[in-house]
């Protein structure tokens, strides 16, 4: 057996072709669509970025603990656990955060990677003289990525150069050379069409449009204030890069019809998160709670067994289970600790996965869903910590100040017998450190019913729902093991017994 | 103001003709001499590769709390520095354990970073079907440590079958990276490139109109990666390998040219600081022995080649007898740059004796991790043994639980300790715990099992060590200056009690 893992990186369900929209121009995720099976309720667990793909190595919630980070000394990694039973797992990607600080380590699990440089504000070419920059562009990140993203761009004048190009050129050409082995695992994993949304012409050409308006292919993390022409034209910029995704999931495609891998290899299509882009009033994410437009994902499959394409399965589903079905895929065991479940039987006939999931980000709202109702439960006051025995941000170590409070806390069930530090969260960590209080109205604690609202426009009252989803969540929290003082802060203390 | 930093990785002093040797071809090494001042007391400090890198980030000892490891929370980091003054710090490096476990986040200091792909086994060229592997002397064959080192011997030769010109190589990919990165910024200031190559560390993959430099009679197995250790070769077959090693610093020549023409022809002199160093050396059987940290440091291994132009004094073609280490780099890159040194940041700036040859330290310590704690005046090495046979006790201070090519793992961290804050944390507190030992990394024995000893050598009569000394004066002032050492480094409590110093 083989398996391939396509994965994007802020991919938008709700704007591709087999999930209902009407104007983007992606025919091969049709074609794709054609050939798997698609999943209609397919969901993120921990968010965003490198806390979804500490998930696609351990298969287990990690928000709960912990913020953006590294894998940790005590981490299962599906990749790692594929190369020490024999099975060659590579990765070909242009994701910048696995070389920054919060992302360290997971580029070593696999047996061999490589990574394609370029994207965003990747420290890649070193230039001091300053690049030119439109003068009227909005300038929506961090200075010194912002410049940089510059830079880089004038290193991928034609679209050959540009890094989704390469990516994808990097994980084509491992699958030409290992055709005829047998026993590999490759991710191919593109960090568009997350932000900026740069992309060649021909791609924008797609999407005929008048604008006069300011540069604008990077939307800020924040409330939509710009005109009605700038956020179509924002739109059309994304759905430009979306195209281009869909051009080079046909490289991949194309290629395995080629070498006629589908009779023995897993085709797997996934994100890690959408992005908003003026839904709900907001652009992009992480500022405001985790819409259906953010935590609800397309996923596809081929799975050369049951050999099922152009169906749809309505399992609920999420990130987490992508390792527990690649181990099963390549029959190893899964590892204890490992609570995300095969897709094997989901697969083949459309067996029920989980009847109910969390999604969240660590210290924010935590989210559950049965697929049907989403309840989002805002935080309290009391503080929470996180446990880590690796203490790196984002972008930066934890600091000296961070530090200073760090105790040591017993080991959690899912660390080996480690025990880890525990330090107080703060406004260490970028992501909260922005966070708009929850006393705004759209972040109270709001349930939704998925059915009759499926862009969550109205909450509902219902205490006898609000209750049975509350139920779930405090289930599934001790199933993670989750630390005593979130279920003070999430309101769960009478009917949570807290975990020590 | 600029400066190039241009690093190689296991380049032996003793092999440079600069520095005395009659044989390697190394015609750029005379050149540089020549423009440059030429330290004769450069040592390394901190060892092997990583924990040397973490010292030229935060120049100060970290080999008595921690073994081989990413840089810490709490660590000072030059190039971060000089990013956060304004000056533009820019990495150019094939050095793959960056990118592993061990070596995570010391690339996200600089402005900007390039890493080019493929020594040592690198995980670089997934390929499932396994390369074809002639019939080889090597690592992989000889080693204590071969099951370790069988997956990177492997893929040695995957990366090989993709290396077959020499622009593919590495070194040669680093090189053209770092001179494109300097005609790109001539023009500019403020900016520090760190061109920095593994080679000529092992395996010593070459190209052969180098190796035609030597020629030999050579009919035996494929060689040219020697385990750490004893030799149970033939004599031709250490000769050879000996000469692939001399053919890879001819390679590196050949780019350290590439870089002095560069600088010619951009006139860059008048404004350019320019250091070539290396992290240490590598035995090719002086002393009976191969490689490196398994064996007592001998000179051959920390006696460092160091050579320095600096346009504040312009002076070249003169040497420098002043005894000067590792750390001392980072602190001379902040001072060139006007930028104040942080309060743990225990080396000394250069400029005094590149401009005048005024002394720098009266002595100094190296060494690994649990070994020896070594110490020189440059003229006697003492290399202290710990106190009892068991060489107890030894705790990793660490918030980065990471080994060279694996996270700690679960076992070794059942016992973490709540410790600190220590003199140089910052405040922050971190964790500690038992180390667990092997021969590379925190050694308990030597490499026969038997006990580490004390020695003393008297390197100016006897520089390639031949013989111990035995003199309780000068052993007992070494001694005392360890301990004085230790203590301005802030060393644990535990690191006394393991070598009988009273602390």
């Amino acid at each position: 057996m083989k398996a391939i893992m396509l994965m994007f990186d802020s991919l938008n369900r709700h704007m591709l072709p087999n999930y209902g929209c009407d104007w983007v121009k992606a025919p091969n995720f049709e074609r794709l669509a054609a050939r798997t099976v698609q999943f209609q309720n397919s969901y993120a667990g921990s968010l965003p970025c490198i806390p979804a793909r500490r998930e696609l190595h351990t298969g287990r919630y990690n928000f709960l603990h912990r913020s953006w980070g590294p894998l940790e000394p005590f981490d299962d990694s599906m990749p790692a656990l594929l190369r020490d039973n024999g099975i060659h797992s590579h990765l070909a990607t242009d994701h910048w955060h696995y070389f920054s600080t919060g992302g360290a380590i997971y580029n070593t699990k696999y047996s061999t990677w490589e990574f394609c440089r370029g994207q965003m504000g990747d420290p890649w070419k070193g230039q001091i003289k300053d690049p030119e920059i439109p003068k009227d562009a909005v300038v929506a990140k961090e200075g010194r990525a912002w410049r940089q993203h510059w830079v880089n761009r004038e290193h991928m004048p034609d679209e050959e150069d540009h890094h989704l190009a390469r990516t994808i050129e990097n994980g084509v050409e491992f699958m030409q050379m290992n055709r005829d082995e047998d026993n590999w695992f490759c991710q191919i994993e593109c960090f568009d069409p997350h932000e900026p949304f740069f992309s060649p012409q021909k791609y924008k050409d797609l999407y005929p449009h008048e604008y006069d308006g300011p540069f604008n292919d990077c939307p800020p993390y924040m409330k939509i204030k710009e005109s009605p022409e700038e956020v179509a034209h924002v739109r059309y910029e994304y759905a430009a890069l979306v195209s281009m995704c869909d051009a080079y999931l046909s490289r991949v495609l194309d290629k395995m019809d080629e070498l006629d891998l589908w009779h023995d290899t897993m085709l797997i299509v996934n994100t890690d998160h959408g992005f908003l882009l003026g839904e709900h009033s907001w652009w992009a994410k992480g500022q405001m709670p985790w819409y259906q437009e953010l935590a609800h994902t397309p996923l596809l499959i081929w799975d050369p067994r049951s050999r099922r394409g152009g169906v749809r399965c309505d399992s609920l589903v999420q990130t987490i289970d992508l390792p527990a079905t690649i181990l099963q895929l390549f029959g190893i065991d899964r590892p204890p600790d490992m609570q995300g479940i095969p897709l094997h039987d989901a697969l083949a006939e459309n067996a029920p996965v989980h009847d109910a999931i969390l999604f969240g980000t660590h210290g924010r709202h935590i989210h559950c869903t049965d697929g049907r109702y989403h309840l989002m439960v805002a935080p309290g006051a009391e503080p929470i910590n996180e446990y880590t025995l690796m203490p790196t941000h984002m972008w930066k170590m934890f600091s000296p100040e961070e530090l200073a409070l760090a105790e040591l806390a017993e080991p959690f069930a899912f660390t080996k017998g480690c025990p880890v530090l525990k330090i107080p969260a703060d406004a260490g960590d970028a992501q909260r450190g922005s966070f708009i209080p929850h006393d705004d109205e759209e972040m109270r604690t709001s349930l939704f019913d998925l059915t009759l609202d499926p862009h969550e426009a109205n909450p509902i009252e219902d205490a006898e729902m609000e209750s049975h989803i509350r139920a779930h969540m405090t289930r599934l929290m001790r199933e993670n093991d989750a630390p005593a003082e979130l279920y003070l802060r999430m309101g769960l203390e009478t009917e949570a017994t807290p975990v020590s | 103001m600029k400066a190039i930093m241009v690093m190689f990785d296991t380049l032996n002093r003793h092999h440079l003709p600069n520095y005395g040797c009659d044989w390697v071809h190394a015609p750029n090494f005379e050149r540089l001499a020549a423009r440059t001042v030429q330290f004769q007391n450069s040592y390394a400090g901190s060892l092997p590769c990583m924990p040397a890198r973490r010292e030229l980030h935060t120049g100060r000892y970290n080999f008595l709390h921690r073994s081989w490891g990413p840089l810490e929370p709490f660590d000072d980091s030059m190039p971060q520095i000089l990013k956060r003054h304004g000056v533009y710090a820019h990495l150019c490096t094939d050095h793959q354990h960056y990118f592993e476990e061990g070596g995570a986040t010391y690339h996200t200091k600089y402005s900007s970073w390039q890493f080019s792909r493929g020594h040592e086994g690198d995980p670089w060229m997934g390929q499932v079907a396994d390369p074809e592997i002639p019939d080889s002397l090597g690592v992989k064959y000889f080693s204590g440590i071969s099951d370790a080192v069988a997956p990177l011997w492997r893929q040695d030769w995957v990366n090989r079958e993709f290396m077959r010109q020499e622009e593919d190589q590495p070194q040669a990919k680093t090189f053209a990276k770092g001179l494109d990165f300097i005609r790109r910024n001539a023009g500019q200031d403020r900016w520090f490139l760190q061109l920095e190559t593994f080679d000529p560390h092992e395996p010593f993959f070459t190209q052969k109109k180098y190796k035609d430099l030597y020629p030999h009679q050579y009919h035996g197995p494929h060689f040219d990666w020697p385990p750490y250790g004893t030799s149970e070769r033939t004599p031709d077959q250490d000769e050879h390998v000996r000469r692939e090693y001399a053919a890879l610093v001819s390679m590196c020549d050949e780019y350290l040219g590439k870089v002095l023409d560069t600088m010619d022809e951009l006139d860059m002199w008048d404004d350019t600081l320019l250091i070539v160093n290396t992290d240490h050396g590598f035995l090719l059987g002086e002393h009976d022995w191969w490689g490196k940290v398994v064996q007592p440091f001998y000179q051959e291994i920390v006696h460092t080649p160091l050579m320095i132009w600096d346009p504040r004094s312009r002076r070249q073609a003169v040497r420098c007898d002043s005894l000067v280490q590792t750390m001392d780099l980072p602190a001379t890159l902040l001072e060139f740059f006007e930028i104040d040194r942080p309060k743990d940041m225990q080396g000394i700036p250069l400029r005094e004796a590149l401009a005048n040859d005024a002394p720098v330290h009266d002595t100094i310590l190296f060494g690994v991790f649990g070994g020896h704690v070594n110490c020189t005046d440059g003229k006697h090495v003492l290399m202290l043994a710990p106190a009892k046979p068991a060489n107890d006790p030894l705790h990793q201070y660490t918030l980065m639980a990471s080994h060279m090519r694996a996270p700690f793992a679960p076992d070794e961290l059942q016992e973490i300790e709540v410790a600190g804050p220590l003199a140089f944390t910052k405040g922050a507190k971190l964790m500690k715990l038992p180390a667990q030992r092997s021969l590379f990394d925190a050694p308990r024995h030597d490499y026969f099992g038997d006990p580490l000893k004390t020695m003393l050598f008297d390197i100016g009569s006897n520089h390639t060590q031949e013989t111990q000394i035995h003199d309780q004066a000068i052993e007992a002032r070494l001694k005392q200056e360890i301990e004085r050492l230790m203590q301005e480094n802030d060393a644990p409590p535990g690191q006394f009690q393991r070598m009988g110093l009273d602390g």
